[in-house]
């Protein structure tokens, strides 16, 4: 497979080719799909299979784990989706850890791990992706015909922070665009009706305004990745029902003290509040987008609201979307420049006052198409 | 006339040359050329334009030669933010587009996303700085007012100025508040070519002279105009391929210290594509009065990558004739007091710096040419192209 695709017309639900994943031959990415397929079965013959079945964004997924501990850790992030009624076309995601006492362990190709991931046209037109995440030291692989995904984690001890507060990004930057579904970085609050999209590179404020908004009574979509599709008019669905916060900035802890999921936040890492597990939480599970408003931080409290290109909002919401995830192909650039061009667009200077930036995401959410300095 | 010869008049040594190699070979001989360069050079102090240019095509050539090499990770990282850069080239090229579209103004993109189009593999391949439009002169100012309009803004408008309010704008430069992006509105694509006229739509031929616009490639709207994936080249643009070598290889050594020596990957792309006619080019060259300056480049990349535009090309065009326009520029201006003054001109008339307006060429390039102009280079113009002529 070449490197790199510039054509990018993609049969529906087809997966388009990935642009930065290593070439990988089909033997050996057969082995890894079979190696995991051989380290499942292992666990599941011996242990009771728990089952998280939601709906991401429209879509059907189930995630299948032989080890109750591993989802409860990682489930809090997902427990707002709708649940799933019945597993009919249902995308299944099997995920376990070799902690538990009767798995075998997978062995790993060894171009895997020195370059991290690999992909490679399987039988029938489909598209087989592996990778090994190093932080996690998580085996992860999807063959785009099968309606199964595979992660293994090697020890729940490996689990990082942030993992369990936006879990199994990867495998779902593969699937889901199969469905019209893109991650992007991005926050989003509003309502059903209409939400801001808050889109910039990290510590523009993203996080810090949508908490803010959340607790100032606005609906929730997510902090740091949401989904958006733009196939039916520009539209943002929520992703992880997550907060990632550093609470000593601006954010009381008070209201979301009961819900971190860790007492401390680890070393260098941010606090995580389950917003959804809040008493009377607000949460949005899917809005059109209403507006797509470049963040940054401003020098003193007043927050102000400028007139931007799509051009400068396009370069804030995709290099950290698009470069952050693996597996990102040409239709996932489309999407997002799609989503900038079919929404208005504004540039917000955020003032250290929380309140009066909530004041002016409410005003701009009000109307979207005001002209501004 | 070899690479080496023109690393006597240009800045390049064999460190270029090498990593040119690596970017342009087969994947194995380009794996051993770029080892050659490694042994020599710390990629942490390498600061050379040529070198920094061609790391995505290295990239590529490394993974297809299916060795590990030290340098996947870091290249990859290289190829993945040029990957990024070069949408948001394409994407604010469809965007600009339809702007102008939407204000009644026919545009034609140039520079690097034709390039890209034309005869790269992806937008990936090779660095875009910004997006250029060429439009009619009666249209510039129009077409400037919709894009402040879609709040881009002007960021070398010297109308105002004493000397600018006596002069024709030629090109205007805007950016956004993130300086995140540049557009470049333009009546023509290279300095050498007079604005195009009013009549730059299809039909146009390499010998239709001034109302050609040559290289042009326009960005199509897909069924409900939502799809800007493809760049599409523009009909009746049959000789594009040629009159973009031609825009190529004056621009190129012209701009040498912009982009060093990359140009030369463009010209090996654009004769490898087999899109570039022979007879089509020398006749565009001709038309241009140019080709005895496209001959000393053309020549240099045909001997070092072993490949031809055609039979008895570069012998064609050394026998041209210069167009007086060609032979001012070749010249270059005036030295001293005069000469400064004429580059501030130049300034002020083309919203541009001297090195556009005034089409400097590289000494080499003028001597190869038989063209010596009144006292050489400036000094100044000669600081603004890091060392070039002797």
């Amino acid at each position: 497979m070449s490197p790199d695709s510039s054509a990018v017309s993609t049969p529906d639900g087809a997966p388009d080719a990935a642009v930065f994943e290593h070439p990988f031959g089909l033997r050996e990415a057969s082995a890894v799909l079979s190696e995991l397929e051989t380290s499942w079965r292992s666990v599941a013959g011996t242990t009771p299979i728990h089952r998280l079945a939601i709906r991401i964004g429209g879509v059907p997924m189930v995630f299948e784990s032989a080890d109750t501990g591993l989802l409860d850790r990682l489930r809090p992030a997902l427990d707002h989706h709708q649940p799933l009624d019945g597993d009919g076309d249902a995308m299944v995601v099997r995920i376990w850890s070799l902690d538990a006492p009767a798995s075998t362990r997978p062995a790993l190709p060894p171009a895997l791990v020195q370059r991290g991931d690999g992909s490679t046209d399987g039988p029938g037109g489909s598209l087989i992706r592996a990778r090994f995440d190093h932080a996690n030291r998580a085996l992860m692989a999807w063959d785009s015909g099968s309606d199964v995904a595979w992660w293994c984690l090697e020890s729940m001890d490996g689990l990082q922070w942030w993992e369990e507060a936006a879990p199994f990004r990867p495998l779902l930057s593969w699937i889901l665009p199969t469905h019209g579904r893109h991650l992007a970085h991005c926050a989003a609050v509003g309502t059903g009706d209409g939400a801001i999209l808050l889109v910039g590179p990290g510590g523009s404020g993203k996080s810090t305004t949508a908490l803010g908004c959340h607790l100032d009574g606005m609906g929730y979509v997510g902090d740091d990745y949401c989904l958006i599709a733009t196939d039916t008019g520009p539209m943002v669905h929520s992703l992880f029902g997550t907060a990632k916060v550093r609470i000593e900035e601006s954010i009381e802890a008070g209201p979301l003290g009961a819900h971190m999921m860790r007492a401390t936040p680890p070393a260098g890492g941010k606090a995580v509040a389950v917003v959804s597990a809040r008493p009377g939480a607000c949460l949005v599970d899917s809005a059109p987008v209403a507006v797509v408003a470049a963040v940054t931080v401003g020098a003193d409290s007043r927050t102000r609201v400028h007139d931007a290109t799509r051009a400068e909002v396009l370069a804030a919401l995709a290099p950290n979307s698009l470069q952050q995830l693996p597996g990102v192909t040409p239709a996932s650039f489309v999407a997002l420049s799609q989503l900038v061009q079919s929404a208005p667009v504004c540039r917000i200077e955020l003032g250290h006052d929380r309140r009066e930036v909530t004041s002016v995401i409410r005003s701009v959410l009000a109307d979207p198409t005001m002209r501004r300095s | 006339m070899t690479v080496a010869h023109l690393g006597d008049a240009t800045p390049m040594g064999n460190e270029v040359r090498l990593a040119l190699h690596a970017a342009l070979d087969e994947p194995d001989a380009a794996t051993g050329a770029w080892n050659q360069l490694r042994a020599t050079v710390d990629l942490d102090t390498c600061w050379d334009a040529g070198i920094l240019r061609v790391l995505p095509l290295v990239w590529k050539n490394l993974v297809a030669s299916g060795v590990g090499h030290r340098d996947l990770a870091r290249l990859g990282g290289v190829y993945r933010r040029n990957w990024y850069q070069g949408q948001h080239a394409v994407e604010v090229a469809g965007m600009t587009h339809d702007a102008l579209d939407a204000a009644g103004v026919a545009s034609w993109a140039v520079g690097g996303v034709s390039l890209v189009e034309r005869c790269y593999d992806g937008p990936g391949d090779r660095p875009m700085d910004d997006t250029a439009f060429v439009v009619a002169p009666a249209d510039l100012e129009r077409a400037t007012s919709a894009l402040v309009e879609a709040h881009w803004v002007p960021i070398n408008d010297r109308r105002g100025s004493p000397v600018g309010r006596f002069a024709t704008p030629r090109h205007f430069t805007l950016a956004d508040h993130r300086g995140s992006a540049r557009v470049t509105l333009c009546v023509a694509p290279n300095p050498w070519f007079p604005p195009v006229s009013g009549q730059v739509d299809a039909g146009t031929t390499a010998g239709a002279g001034a109302a050609e616009f040559p290289a042009a490639v326009r960005v199509a709207a897909g069924p409900g105009g939502s799809d800007r994936r493809h760049v599409t080249t523009t009909q009746g643009t049959a000789v594009s391929a040629e009159v973009q070598l031609m825009v190529t290889l004056l621009g190129g050594p012209t701009g040498t210290a912009h982009v060093g020596h990359a140009w030369i990957a463009d010209v090996v792309h654009l004769v490898r594509s087999g899109m570039v006619d022979a007879q089509r080019f020398t006749a565009a060259a001709m038309d241009y009065g140019v080709g005895p300056l496209l001959a000393p480049g053309l020549e240099t990349v045909e001997a070092e990558f072993q490949m031809s535009v055609g039979e008895g090309v570069t012998r064609v065009l050394r026998r041209g004739q210069l167009t007086g326009r060609a032979r001012w520029a070749a010249t270059a201006t005036p030295p001293g007091r005069l000469g400064g003054l004429a580059i501030r001109w130049a300034r002020a008339t083309h919203n541009d710096g001297a090195l556009h307006a005034v089409g400097l060429v590289p000494a080499f390039m003028a001597e190869q040419a038989g063209v010596h102009g009144p006292g050489g280079l400036p000094a100044e113009a000669l600081r603004r192209l890091g060392g070039f002529g002797r």
